[in-house]
């Protein structure tokens, strides 16, 4: 058999349902009473399980066995979760996230669960009937095997159906546990799911088949198995480099077909025209679908968040509740993979810097639990993305008096800068959370790499905002093509306002602009403006870097198109506003500018 | 030969209608009953494959006619007729051993549906 496959997939699944678990756990801590965290949680690691045990991952399979152990007590017993059991299912989920990753390198003996297994052995206390170590899945546990059905929604009379369906499985064997009872059936609000046990020899298959016979039944769970409905969405997993190189090539056929597009263009002949457009077409259409295969929802990164918030508050002695909204916006795959980390710098910052202790909120007349927000919305061909908290906002005395900034104006942006140069913090004492310089170095420093940019916003005693703006698609961008001296270069389409003329006087240092005082880029054309030009003006770009502007001087416009970005290795000395290169539909080389650096390097 | 089917009903009007969508259907209507105990006696009599039965019937009602047959032949397969409004009726035949049901106003393709289901 091919392992590696079966192992890739064992890694890639283990982990979607693991990452769900820890939302599970969080969920059965709000509401211990609640059936439904419980019971997903027991699916998932009985999924994973089953994954493990099939490849031979014994250490795996005993931690999640045990797990899933101390779950059916629980509800065989009708016993609530302590705190110290909510507690050991965290610690479950993350030994059992190392477990895949070292039974996924071969290292399945290298998991050291032995303190977890005591525990979660002496939670589910003493085995009524037989040792937990000794009862194998496979054959019909004492109790019976569970069963949920879902009847079709909207069905007539759903308790009359329900009570075919318990008929139809009283021919298999004992039926027991009715939840909910078939006394609330009759009740406005039964949806005609429900979950009922049955003692039987009968396969899984066989169960499903005799209760289908009932009529109106859309889903039968047999045991810890799930049999899809038919409506369900189709997925197939693909290969992050599979993916990668269809976005290359279908890159590359965008950039072809600009090609055939000038020679059509030469050509004129109204045919090839018509055929021309056509295949156009197709190739854009192509491109979105390509481009929206790699897109994947933020809400992805979102799970991951609410553990962390949670632990830090608790180290810190902070209550801090998390919103979170806007989960299905889609982003780039490349940068979704990427944006947990600045993501959790912002909530660390949020966390340590910004909540107040609660009873200094209550002293400041606010709430003692502290909200931060994250929220992501889409605009024009950006993402937005939003971590607010409302807390104490920056004190920008302090960073005046640290830094020697002095704010003018709209002082926010310029406090970024300041913050965020390396190393930078007001926190009297470091601590291990997030004290060593605020760590917003590198998310600005992250979003720009990306083509994004970063803002804050912050008022003293209503908390901070930041915002990252990114783009939706890191493979093909549209850019405005400019040249210099018989240079080109590429300007992202997302930072560029409108082109300009600017005059070609002495001196002339800035611009007006739509009423704005706007400073002219000359990093392009050093020393050109003196020289003069004949035609007593020349080209500019007006750039926009998160509402500052600036006008970029160059020799010639040379029209808008699609480029395909791919990695660059700057060598040594390269600029810091070239951003990348890509190669043109003739065949030439064109250097990509970074509109945030230019921006930056005008900036006093 | 057909799949015979004994239908019970007090009013004509659905008894005839019955009959007809399951006789173009190609299932063969042996009998009629217009009240429990008819039902329970025709039964006896005529054995057949099927029975459709009204819950609101004279003499006896639907429900205890459907107890009286399943207790000579837990095999029987009755098929209830009921109303909006009649679930709880509706779930009480099934525990005395009806084996499906049909809510009117009655769609042809439904009672079909609910016809094949029982007679396989």
């Amino acid at each position: 058999m091919d392992s590696d496959k079966y192992i890739s997939l064992f890694v890639s699944e283990s982990r979607e349902h693991l990452q769900q678990c820890t939302a599970q756990v969080l969920e059965w801590e709000r509401s211990p009473t609640a059936v439904e965290p419980r019971d997903a949680l027991f699916r998932a690691f009985h999924t994973v399980k089953g994954m493990a045990a099939t490849l031979g991952f014994a250490r795996l399979t005993e931690l999640l066995h045990t797990a899933e152990h101390l779950l059916a007590r629980l509800r065989d017993e009708g016993r609530p979760p302590t705190p110290g059991i909510i507690d050991l299912y965290f610690r479950v989920v993350d030994v059992a996230e190392r477990g895949v990753v070292l039974a996924a390198s071969g290292e399945d003996e290298r998991l050291d669960a032995m303190v977890l297994l005591t525990e979660l052995e002496s939670a589910a206390g003493p085995q009524p009937t037989e040792s937990p170590r000794t009862r194998s899945s496979v054959t019909t546990p004492p109790e019976g095997r569970p069963i949920r059905v879902q009847l079709r929604s909207g069905v007539a009379m759903p308790a009359a159906r329900a009570a075919i369906v318990l008929r139809c499985a009283e021919s298999l064997g004992e039926v027991m546990a009715v939840d909910p009872p078939p006394e609330q059936w009759l009740a406005d609000d039964f949806d005609g799911a429900f979950s009922f046990r049955i003692r039987t020899e009968a396969s899984g298959d066989h169960i499903r088949r005799v209760i289908m016979t009932a009529g109106e039944v859309t889903d039968v769970r047999v045991g810890g198995e799930v049999i899809p409905r038919p409506k369900v969405k189709r997925q197939v997993k693909v290969d992050m480099d599979r993916l990668d190189r269809l976005v290359r090539l279908t890159g590359e056929i965008v950039v072809a077909r600009g090609r055939v597009a000038a020679l059509i263009d030469e050509l004129k002949d109204s045919r090839l025209e018509d055929a021309g457009h056509e295949m156009s077409r197709l190739i854009a259409d192509l491109q979105a679908a390509v481009l929206s295969a790699r897109m994947a929802p933020v809400g992805e990164v979102y799970q991951r968040f609410s553990r962390p918030v949670r632990d830090l508050s608790r180290q810190l002695g902070k209550s801090v509740r998390l919103e979170l909204s806007g989960g299905e916006i889609e982003l780039d795959r490349v940068i979704l993979d990427e944006l947990g980390e600045p993501l959790l710098h912002l909530l660390r910052n949020a966390i340590d810097h910004g909540i107040e202790d609660p009873t200094d909120r209550v002293a400041a007349g606010k709430l003692a639990e502290g909200v931060i927000t994250v929220s992501a919305h889409r605009e024009r061909n950006a993402a937005v993305i939003t971590v607010g908290d409302d807390g104490r906002g920056i004190d920008e005395e302090a960073v005046k008096a640290r830094s020697g900034w002095s704010a003018s104006g709209d002082g926010s942006s310029g406090l970024l800068e300041v913050i965020a140069q390396p190393g930078f913090s007001t926190a009297e004492a470091v601590t291990n959370v997030s004290g060593r310089g605020v760590g917003i170095d590198a998310v600005v420093h992250w979003a720009r790499s990306r083509g994004g940019t970063t803002e804050l916003a912050t008022q003293r005693g209503v908390g901070t905002t930041v915002t990252l703006r990114l783009p939706l698609s890191v493979a093909i961008i549209p850019v405005l093509l400019v040249g210099v001296t018989g240079q080109r270069f590429a300007v992202p389409l997302g930072f560029v306002s409108e082109t300009v003329r600017l005059p070609t006087e002495e001196r002339l240092k800035e611009i007006a602009f739509r009423g704005e005082r706007v400073p002219i880029l000359e990093t392009l054309t050093p020393g050109r403006g003196k020289n003069g030009d004949p035609r007593h003006w020349r080209p500019g770009v007006v750039i926009n870097v998160g509402g500052h502007r600036a006008a970029l001087a160059v020799d010639t416009l040379l029209g808008q198109e699609d480029i395909v970005v791919g990695p660059v290795d700057a060598p040594r000395g390269t600029p810091a506003w070239i951003n990348g290169a890509t190669i043109l539909a003739d065949g030439r080389p064109v250097l990509i500018l970074d509109p945030a650096v230019l921006i930056q390097g005008e900036a006093p | 030969m057909g799949q015979t089917v004994l239908v019970c009903d007090d009013a004509i009007f659905m008894r005839t209608m019955i009959a007809d969508i399951l006789s173009q259907a190609g299932y063969e209507v042996v009998g009629e009953a217009e009240t429990g105990v008819q039902a329970v006696e025709q039964y006896r009599k005529l054995k057949p494959d099927l029975v459709t039965m009204d819950i609101v019937m004279p003499d006896m009602s639907g429900i205890e006619a459907v107890r009286a047959i399943c207790l000579e032949d837990p095999d029987a397969r009755i098929l209830m007729c009921s109303a909006m409004g009649q679930q709880a009726l509706v779930v009480e035949a099934i525990q005395a051993g009806a084996k499906d049901f049909i809510v009117k106003p009655f769609q042809p393709s439904r009672v079909l549906e609910a016809v094949q289901r029982l007679l396989g």
